[in-house]
């Protein structure tokens, strides 16, 4: 625990423990759906599913690396994760991204993954909001994580044919915007 | 015509006479009522908005009647809605399930 780090953040107003579970929270939402973005990839077959794959694949290993990235700062802070991973899953900010009843269905992959973008979008959006102008660490990190859920919201809804975004798929490396906290 | 109610058609049902006798129909809740589905120790969690309960006791974003750390069940959450980083959209997933008695 950075003690310091924690009383300045508490000094601005931050009700930390607030702040530790929505962190927490958030750190289960990104690491299952890692794990339910796994089911959704391998599921992803044919002409149609082969088309979205990789968007699905970046999108699922840059959701671990969000993960990786909150973990630091929970410790940081003076919290924890739950030692049972079923608690884990279970106190997850945002649904399970769970399979639909029928996999051929590309229009209700793509509903699952872009309801799960647009969850995490709506998680950081509000930690951003928690934390701006007070906590300036857990604010450039989670904003480094919603710059890259928005472009992965972006991806799914242009597939669903919601509207041009702009955006297009990596070049190079995952997590343009989280990668400076994974060291 | 009932004085102090909206007058119902009696020949052609039109939406508004519709909603008016489905508002009729729904089961009125105080706020001392309502306050009595917080989630908690298996009650069912409901919430207001606008005037609408809404139940969300099935919704895995308001388990034990909590939602994102900063919310709880069991109140009108009309003023809170305004700070979420959601609209009003995402409640009309969850079954609107009675009124809300502002006296």
């Amino acid at each position: 625990m950075a003690k310091v780090a924690r009383e300045m953040v508490e000094r601005a107003g931050v009700n930390v423990d607030q702040l530790l579970e929505l962190l927490v929270k958030n750190a289960a939402a990104e690491l299952t759906t890692y794990y339910y973005y796994t089911i959704l990839r391998v599921n992803l077959i044919g002409l149609e599913g082969e088309g979205i794959k990789e968007i699905a694949e970046a999108a699922r290993i840059e959701d671990r690396n969000h993960f990786e990235a909150l973990v630091p700062r929970i410790y940081e802070l003076g919290g924890k994760l739950p030692e049972d991973m079923k608690e884990f899953h279970d106190m997850s900010a945002c649904p399970p991204a769970s399979l639909p009843k029928d996999p051929t269905d590309i229009k209700a992959m793509l509903t699952v993954l872009v309801e799960a973008e647009r969850c995490a979008v709506r998680g950081y959006t509000q930690i951003c909001n928690m934390t701006a102008g007070k906590d300036h660490r857990t604010y450039d990190l989670s904003l480094a994580i919603l710059n890259e859920e928005i472009q992965h919201e972006s991806w799914f809804s242009e597939f669903l044919g919601e509207g041009p975004s702009g955006h297009f798929l990596r070049r190079g490396e995952t997590s343009p915007f989280v990668r400076k906290f994974l060291e | 015509m009932t004085k102090g109610r909206p007058c119902v058609s009696q020949s052609l049902p039109d939406i508004s006479a519709l909603i008016y006798l489905w508002v009729l129909e729904m089961q009125k809740f105080t706020k001392n009522e309502l306050a009595q589905y917080n989630g908690k120790d298996g009650a069912p969690a409901f919430i207001a908005y606008e005037g609408k309960v809404y139940d969300v006791s099935h919704s895995f974003l308001w388990q034990d009647g909590r939602h994102q750390v900063l919310h709880t069940a069991g109140v009108d959450l009309t003023a809170s809605l305004d700070q979420a980083p959601h609209g009003a959209d995402l409640l009309e997933r969850c079954p609107v399930i009675g009124m809300l008695d502002e006296d």
